[in-house]
């Protein structure tokens, strides 16, 4: 039976809740949860004993006199190289979360061990684990083996439900670091952006526009539907990269994974590399006027046609039903 | 200063998936007859960042490498036609391009017999096999930092002051040389040819070697993963499109629609 280590990010009042989609993907592996080791990383774990205690598998592993300085990934990697040789697990995953994913492969090139990055999927096959993961803009995708003793799975995040988390108060071990870790690299500032309203990532519906709207100002009808949807609104790198929208509203590949109940799109062509991010959206729903858009092979109703003529209609209709 | 810029000639990735061959046996992906290949996008904007630098401190030097199994010279030297100095090629017809760990010991050995850089720039991701993992390696294997996802990258004395993109936000990172980074498209957009780049670029020789030029052999390249299988993920394909007098009404009807499957 293999032993897994599952890495996650230890913040000031909680773990990141990523944890948990890690746990049923476990469990859909049928992981004997007797096997698994969650890896805390974080400052100051010893104070932070309270939420160690809350995270729920039955033992968690930290080091002590932890200081990442801040999740430096060029810190990080020797701590998490620490608690890999103190743990000797078969498996290791990591949440592709920012930080994970800056730590997942600086982990597998310390230990010398092979990786799959970006996995959407881990299948059970015949005693083997296979990833899944996106190629080509997630126009492919590619099932891959992992040769080596240790095998590093990076998986993304907001595909998975997340598992019950039923309190069972783990076992919690210290180890002391033998490792020397120093850095060159220091971060100086952090800043996020004044986020209005809901987070893009957490929100249940998502209303987006792509280049189809021609300029930033439509995106204030966009916002005038989120509003009556209680919506967090995002876009495509097109917009983006146009500067329409801070890069921050970019949802796909190389910007925001997200799996809303609703995805409603406008002017969106659907690229591959945009729907790899929002895919897994439960339902999808879109205006381009171009019947033939990819965007239409993944919605499930549709609306062709001019979004300056659509969109009054829509939002007429959504007020007059806000009024029921 | 001392720039290397790495760079990758990919199938243009706006392509439709038909126009790729992949070879179910090596794994290759190749482009069908008439489908061109294009520099990874992020890698012109990494070739951007070594202009811009270039431009604030006019003694620095920039060069550019990349390894594949083919090369359009049209496409790979786009970087010195936008004004880098030297290009360096490794040619290996059987090099298997979807194991970083492979990539990135090729790049690194490269890198060694090239000489010292004291800042090596990635794009953050190749838009062909989207391991977004060789800088990583590279860095790893020639024991220097490396620095994610940079939208900014300025230069003073010996230090590098890195703003690069979080969820949500930036961070600023100070380190020194030498350094890797690799660069997003936040970074900019990346500046076209001139006519007198293009003529200056024809004019230079790129250095071309071989696998065994760099001392490697085929068991210094083993893979430490496997793929088992390519494919298309299936879509449902099942949208029912909204019908209406006009598209006002289609609006209005896909509203109704919404409401209809408690969607909204
Ligand atoms: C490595 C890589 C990574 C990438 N990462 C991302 C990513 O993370 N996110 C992302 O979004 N993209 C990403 N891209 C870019 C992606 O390939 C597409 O270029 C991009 O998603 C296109 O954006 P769009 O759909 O807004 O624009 P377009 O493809 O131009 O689509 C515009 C749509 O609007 C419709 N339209 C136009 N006018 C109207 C009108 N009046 N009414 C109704 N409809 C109209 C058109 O029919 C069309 O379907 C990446 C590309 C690469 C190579
Ligand atoms: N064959 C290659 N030759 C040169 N540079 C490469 C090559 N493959 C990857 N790189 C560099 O590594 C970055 C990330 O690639 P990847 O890890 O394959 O997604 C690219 O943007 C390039 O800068």
């Amino acid at each position: 039976m293999s032993k897994v280590l599952i890495f996650t990010e230890i913040y000031e009042n909680s773990y990141d809740k990523s944890l948990l989609e890690m746990l049923t993907l476990m469990d859909d592996l049928n992981v004997d949860p007797s096997n698994i080791i969650v890896g805390a990383l974080g400052d100051e774990l010893e104070s932070k004993e309270t939420v160690l205690k809350s995270i729920p598998v039955s033992k968690v592993v930290a080091m002590k006199n932890n200081d990442t300085s801040n999740f430096n990934p060029n810190v990080l990697k020797i701590i998490a190289k620490n608690i890999v040789e103190k743990t000797n697990p078969d498996k290791i995953i990591i949440p592709k979360t920012s930080v994970g994913q800056d730590l997942a492969t600086r982990l597998a090139y310390c230990l010398d061990q092979g990786i799959v990055n970006d996995c959407l999927n881990i299948e059970y096959n015949d005693g083997e684990w296979l990833g899944l993961r996106p190629v080509f803009g997630g126009n492919y995708l590619a099932k891959v083996n992992i040769n080596t003793n240790v095998e590093i799975y990076c998986v993304r995040t907001k595909i998975f439900d997340e598992q019950n988390s039923n309190l069972i108060s783990p076992e919690i071990e210290y180890f002391e670091n033998e490792l020397e870790y120093k850095t060159n690299s220091h971060i100086v500032d952090r800043s996020q952006e004044q986020s209005e309203g809901l987070r893009l990532e957490d929100a249940e519906v998502v209303v987006a526009g792509g280049r189809g709207l021609g300029g930033p100002e439509p995106f204030e009808t966009l916002e005038e539907i989120a509003v009556l949807l209680n919506a967090a609104v995002g876009a495509s790198r097109a917009v983006c990269d146009a500067g329409w929208k801070d890069h921050s509203y970019q949802i796909g590949l190389t910007g925001k994974d997200i799996s809303p109940n609703l995805y409603f799109t406008v002017g969106i062509s659907g690229a591959s590399q945009h729907m790899a991010g929002c895919g897994n959206s439960k339902h999808i729903v879109s205006i381009d006027k171009n019947i033939d858009a990819n965007i239409f092979k993944d919605a499930e109703f549709g609306a062709v046609g001019d979004w300056k003529n659509i969109l009054p209609g829509f939002l007429d209709t959504l007020k007059d039903l806000g009024k029921e | 200063m001392k720039i290397l810029v790495c760079v990758k000639e990919v199938i243009d990735p706006e392509v439709p998936v038909n126009s790729i061959d992949i070879d179910q046996k090596n794994w290759k992906f190749s482009p069908k007859q008439g489908v061109s290949t294009v520099l990874n996008g992020f890698d012109e904007n990494a070739v951007e960042a070594a202009l811009r630098i270039k431009e604030q401190i006019p003694e620095t030097e920039i060069s550019v490498l990349s390894i594949g199994s083919d090369f359009s010279m049209d496409v790979i030297k786009k970087p010195l036609s936008m004004g880098c100095q030297n290009l360096y090629l490794v040619k290996d017809d059987e090099l298997n391009q979807s194991d970083p760990f492979v990539t990135s010991t090729v790049l690194s050995n490269a890198i060694n017999k090239i000489g010292d850089f004291d800042l090596i720039l990635c794009g953050r991701h190749a838009s062909d096999w989207d391991n977004a993992q060789v800088p990583v390696g590279i860095a790893e294997l020639l024991n220097i930092e490396c620095i994610t996802l940079a939208k900014g990258i300025d230069v003073q004395d010996n230090e590098i002051v890195i703003d690069r993109v979080i969820p949500g936000g930036s961070e600023t990172v100070k380190s020194i040389t030498p350094l890797l980074v690799t660069v997003s498209n936040e970074y900019g957009e990346p500046r076209y040819p001139n006519l007198r780049g293009i003529m200056a670029a024809g004019k230079i020789q790129p250095t071309t070697y071989t696998l065994s030029d760099l001392g490697l052999s085929k068991d210094d390249l083993k893979s430490k993963n496997e793929i088992v299988d390519i494919f298309i993920p299936e879509k449902k394909s099942n949208c029912e499109f909204i019908e209406g007098e006009d598209e006002y009404d289609i609006g209005r009807n896909l509203a109704m629609k919404l409401r209809e499957n408690n969607l909204i």
